[in-house]
């Protein structure tokens, strides 16, 4: 944990790697609304959370992270970038068939710890190596991402159940609640809410935040890390599926996009008067 | 203790790493969750979470054995098998019960819910993946001795049956074996269908009908070297399994000769495309063509 933590010098950060997710939002495209929901959150955590040299060495004690939302991934190919775990030149490759930069997360990525894309796999995975983590006493730290469309498949509530019933305290779960699905409002099709309700009724401890502010994510992390390790823990982080561009925020017809080099001009303007601004 | 659950027991003895996991399905293991301690997992009844976790524990170093029916196992989970153990190639062991025949715990009384008719085609389709079917529990524990070397995931189908009193070829990895050596006619079957063929085998040799008896056990990699010794051997070739018509054995052994321009003659004998009817072994037994009786007459009057 980075106790100095410095909302202006992160807030630079988050700019930059938005900016990143830019470059791949063409010649093909990606998911950019849900990468710009759990950018920030994912920032964050590698920011101010995780030893970036602990994971670039696969150090047994490292923190893990899966993004069971694996169709956010370009926004972990821009984190990885900007912290040096992969070279930012290797974003160029994006989407060749010569690297293993695609629409989904693949381990052949440095600090990418499983491959995902099919929902509702990630938990189950995160839970395996909570078990691992305990058996070996390495006391890593096990964070899941998970889409709040996820929660449509009940492979995720077989695995809340169950990190419930082991006590796998280690395991933190992030919920990019940002009330959309690929097609629709998640509360429109499957009404998911009360979702802190739910996991509080599994055993589970349960955290809110806004997923776009940071001092409350530094908070609420904070928070989680002081009080120490009992159960297992939810924050549901509140988001807004392609925060921080006006055309593409809560915008249906973005979950993902494919731009134009002077669309993605005027969208890396909007992040320069965001670094400006604060 | 059961010969399994202390083959299970030594192994974690000699490699700590391996952690017992089931769906809460605990046939094989009644005796030996307390002795495992924290090498043992029960997920619960959820098969999807059992590979997820198996595959995440394999991840980081270790080597689960996933226990659950060959049924749930493989159809209900199997993406999970596919994308979590099988495109990564994690080193990983599915043990699956209650599958074709089998006569354990008179599983054929289950219905087709619990039917798994269809497991050896799924699990052969999976990439990386070992599948074997030993025909007794002897033959089980032959293969769970070398799964420390595995460098993907392997499928068990374990007909958990009892020992094959015979003299038998010592166990090879990715080998088939010969059990009755003769001339013209082959038999070719694996898993719970093998003991049932020895028996017909019997009756042949009491008739002087000369014939081979081949144990199939490896579905996946295939033992080539002994399909060619088959071929070679044998003008006539009998592919018996409890297994539908289509993606296990049966379909081996056409996609073999097509490959290899062989013109033996091949009889099938399988459940074709059908769920068998319920009931107590022996009756499921007699309804299917799989009963002894019915493979002793095919084959006296090819």
């Amino acid at each position: 944990m980075n106790n100095n933590f410095n909302e202006i010098e992160f807030n630079d950060f988050l700019v930059s790697c938005k900016k990143n997710v830019l470059k791949m939002a063409k010649n093909g495209g990606c998911f950019i609304g849900s990468a710009f929901s759990c950018i920030d959150v994912l920032g964050y955590l590698y920011n101010n959370v995780f030893d970036i040299e602990k994971i670039k060495n696969r150090k047994k004690d490292r923190d893990l992270l899966i993004l069971s939302k694996g169709h956010a991934v370009a926004a972990l190919y821009a984190i990885l970038a900007q912290v040096g775990i992969i070279p930012k030149s290797r974003l160029e490759n994006y989407l060749s068939v010569n690297d293993d930069l695609y629409w989904h997360p693949n381990p052949n990525i440095p600090g990418i710890e499983f491959h995902s894309g099919s929902m509702g796999h990630g938990l189950s995975i995160g839970i395996g190596m909570a078990f691992a983590s305990k058996l070996n006493k390495t006391k890593n730290r096990i964070f899941v991402i998970l889409g709040d469309g996820e929660l449509n498949e009940g492979s995720v509530w077989e695995s809340v159940l169950i990190a419930n019933a082991y006590n796998l305290d280690n395991l933190i779960v992030i919920i990019d609640r940002n009330f959309r699905q690929a097609n629709v409002k998640t509360e429109e099709l499957i009404p998911l809410e009360s979702i802190q309700e739910k996991f509080l009724s599994f055993g589970w401890k349960t955290f809110l935040c806004n997923g776009h502010d940071v001092n409350e994510i530094h908070q609420t992390l904070e928070q989680i890390f002081k009080n120490g390790l009992d159960k297992p823990k939810v924050i549901i982080a509140n988001t807004i599926r392609g925060n921080g561009i006006p055309l593409i925020e809560d915008n249906p017809k973005y979950w993902f996009g494919n731009f134009n080099d002077k669309e993605l001009e005027e969208f890396n303007k909007i992040l320069d008067g965001e670094k400006q601004e604060k | 203790m059961e010969p399994y659950e202390s083959k299970l027991l030594s192994l974690i003895e000699k490699n700590n790493k391996i952690i017992i996991l089931t769906a809460e399905n605990r046939v094989s293991l009644r005796n030996i969750p307390e002795k495992l301690n924290h090498n043992f997992i029960d997920v619960g009844i959820s098969e999807q979470n059992l590979i997820g976790i198996g595959a995440g524990l394999a991840k980081l170093g270790f080597l689960p054995i996933m226990h659950g029916m060959s049924a749930f196992l493989t159809m209900r989970a199997f993406e999970f098998i596919r994308t979590d153990l099988g495109y990564p190639s994690l080193p990983s062991v599915i043990v699956g019960t209650f599958n074709g025949l089998s006569s354990t715990a008179n599983g054929t009384a289950n219905g087709p819910t619990h039917q798994a008719i269809e497991d050896i085609a799924l699990m052969r389709l999976v990439p990386n993946m070992t599948v074997v079917a030993p025909s007794d529990i002897l033959e089980t524990l032959e293969v769970l001795d070398k799964i420390s070397k595995l460098s993907g995931p392997i499928y068990i189908r374990d007909s958990n049956s009892g020992s094959i009193n015979m003299q038998r070829e010592p166990f090879t990895w990715e080998k088939n074996e010969c059990i009755v050596k003769g001339d013209n006619v082959a038999i070719l079957a694996y898993g719970t269908i093998l003991d049932i063929c020895l028996k017909v085998s019997k009756k042949l040799s009491e008739k002087s009908f000369s014939h081979s008896i081949y144990n199939i056990r490896f579905l996946k990699p295939i033992d080539k070297a002994c399909l060619h010794e088959i071929f070679d051997r044998h003008k006539k070739i009998f592919v018996i399994e409890d297994h539908i018509s289509i993606g296990a054995l049966g379909s081996i052994i056409k996609e073999f000769a097509w490959e290899n321009n062989k013109d033996n003659k091949i009889i099938f004998i399988n459940l074709r495309e059908s769920f068998f009817r319920p009931g107590n072994f022996n009756d499921a037994l007699q309804n299917t063509e799989l009963a002894p009786g019915k493979i002793y007459g095919k084959i006296i009057n090819s």
